[in-house]
């Protein structure tokens, strides 16, 4: 067997999302190969706690202890357990606390050799193609020597001050060890806040820090998911709530980075030859929801519209009687333009709500159906049935009234306009189908989601064929 | 992303692109309201005001150029929060305290390497 693909997930501070990158990474991986992922962090564990639970459900395979690093331990301790389809996780027991000075004292070079030959005999006994290393976080031996195993190094930082100097700290005691090749590392941001755009970090990262990366390219940036933080440690979150969230997309850009050059094989095959207009729109898009859809945005427009409508009139008529000007009377608003101001924002706002209700609707019914609730995966699919055939019934709607009544043009511009803003969720869940059946294989789920998108739209049809 | 005088006062006023631009379209079309009004009803005593409201016109359109063509070019070059903002500067710093870390470790390095070959003499 071909030496193993090795990746090391590094940073030069903790708390900076290593352990759920590295889950990501391992599970992106394991869609087209046996991918085994290893918790480097001897004494914190993070991953094996993770995992705890779903270790004990799955069928496992005794490994050797590494004692070569960590000096003679239980026996029996040390399993590899398959996990999920094609993943594999090294499970094992405590660490004496001494091993951590041992391993800290250890010469770096004699480390990484130990280590790497662990890591190669570890996925012979597990048949893995890809290993993927999850260190503890901050400059310990352990990280470094990760980092001179592996081909592919990942130092994931934040843009914030603390986390910057760790990681150019990182960077430097790396540097003055002389390892030899050069090991090849890459920059992620991490849990960016909204404060913080995709192009200036980009822009920051080519001006002050690519030198330090042999000038690579930044290799991803992950916005901020709260709700992926707090379901991160409850199981079984790859199935859950992984799937829809910006981690799963960004985490198959960052490996078509990493990888499409040396080894486009490697890479699965969903996401071996994605078109460049998405590339570069997930390169630079953070996938936060519009701000047109955030109802906080919208009720500050409503707030300002309503103030300018009340306060433009009163000043114009103040003007016109201390100077008469025509123009200050055609600011003096008649009501049908007010109606039209104020229909089109509350317009606005009921698409708005409608966008977030499908969202969370989707997200609800998705979490329990794959949680085993089929009560509630029942009851958050009649609702969301409820809302989409009320919108596409709205949408067939409008387009009769088009077809019957086509006199007005502004009000056939905005019939039209919102029939298709009305029918774009409804397309955007039968995409979602359509990818729940290509990628993840699930025929059942796929299924309910284009039926969720195709009846509103043939009743609405029927409804436009009847009425003609 | 340029250090310097200019470019380091420039960065701060991405922060304020927005306001900037709302300042500048409302205030050229205010200017525009009352220049035009000028134009179009010239006193038949001074054609002044007609000058000046042509004057006002103009102004009106390159303020209102002016307000976009900043914003354009703070969408694209400038820190858009006080966040970001914060960041460039603090980041610049650690970056600079950086390659002065290497530089002095490369320092003492050479002056290791030098004793040792001055040490067999």
């Amino acid at each position: 067997m071909s030496r193993a693909l090795t990746i090391a997930v590094v940073s030069g501070k903790g708390g900076v999302g290593k352990t759920m990158l590295s889950v990501a990474i391992a599970n992106e991986m394991a869609r087209g190969h046996r991918t085994l992922l290893l918790d480097l962090d001897f004494f914190n564990r993070g991953l094996t706690g993770l995992f705890a639970t779903a270790v004990a459900h799955s069928p496992c395979q005794p490994v050797a202890a590494p004692e070569g690093l960590i000096g003679t331990v239980e026996a029996g301790d040390w399993l590899i357990a398959n996990v999920h389809p094609n993943l594999f996780v090294l499970s094992f027991g405590d660490v004496a606390k001494s091993t951590s000075t041992a391993l800290e004292a250890m010469d770096i070079q004699e480390l990484a050799l130990r280590l790497g030959a662990y890591v190669a005999d570890l996925c012979e006994a597990a048949q893995c193609e890809v290993a993927i290393l999850d260190c503890h976080g901050g400059p310990d031996n352990m990280s470094f020597a990760a980092c001179m195993v592996a081909q592919h190094s990942i130092l994931v930082s934040e843009p914030d001050k603390i986390t910057l100097y760790g990681t150019l700290n990182f960077l430097r005691t790396l540097a003055g060890m002389g390892a030899d090749p050069r090991p090849d590392i890459r920059l992620v941001f991490n849990k960016v806040i909204p404060a913080f755009n995709a192009r200036f970090l980009l822009r920051f990262y080519d001006a002050y820090l690519a030198r330090e990366f042999a000038s690579h390219r930044l290799l991803a940036i992950y916005p901020i998911e709260p709700y992926l933080t707090k379901a991160f440690e409850k199981t079984p979150f790859l199935t859950t709530v992984y799937p829809t969230s910006q981690l799963a997309v960004k985490t198959r850009l960052l490996l078509y980075e990493l990888l499409h050059r040396e080894a486009p094989e490697l890479l699965p095959q969903a996401f071996r030859h994605p078109r460049r207009i998405v590339v570069w729109y997930r390169r630079y898009s953070m996938g936060r929801r519009p701000r047109v859809l955030e109802l906080d945005f919208i009720f500050q427009i409503m707030a300002i519209t309503v103030t300018l409508l009340l306060s433009i009139p009163w000043l114009a008529a103040r003007i016109n009687r201390i100077a008469a000007h025509p123009l200050a009377a055609s600011l003096m608003f008649s009501d049908q333009t007010k109606s039209i101001i104020l229909g089109a924002l509350v317009i606005w706002m009921l698409i708005a709500v409608y966008v977030k209700w499908l969202h969370d609707l989707d997200v609800f019914t998705t979490f329990s159906w794959r949680t085993h609730a089929r009560a509630g995966a029942i009851a958050g699919g009649l609702v969301l049935l409820l809302l989409c055939a009320g919108s596409g019934l709205t949408a067939s709607s409008l387009i009769r009234a088009e077809l019957h009544q086509h006199k007005d043009a502004s009000m056939s511009a905005i019939r039209i306009a919102l029939s298709i803003i009305l029918l774009l969720p409804l397309l955007g869940q039968a995409w979602r189908g359509v990818r729940n059946i290509r990628l993840d294989r699930r025929l059942l789920e796929g299924g309910c989601r284009i039926g969720l998108a195709a009846v509103p739209v043939a009743l609405g049809l029927v409804d436009v064929i009847l009425a003609r | 992303m340029d250090q310097g005088g200019l470019a380091d006062v420039l960065s701060r006023f991405g922060t304020i692109k927005n306001p900037v631009l709302l300042s500048s379209s409302t205030f050229s079309s205010g200017m525009l309201w009352f220049g035009k009004g000028l134009v179009e009803h010239p006193s038949p005593i001074s054609s002044i005001p007609a000058i000046t409201g042509f004057g006002m016109v103009l102004l009106s359109a390159v303020i209102f150029l002016t307000g976009l063509g900043f914003y354009a070019y703070a969408f694209l070059r400038l820190p858009a929060s006080t966040q970001e903002l914060m960041f460039l500067q603090e980041g610049r710093l650690a970056v600079e305290q950086h390659e002065t870390a290497i530089r002095k470790r490369r320092r003492a390095a050479g002056r290791i390497v030098a004793a040792g070959q001055e040490a067999p003499h």
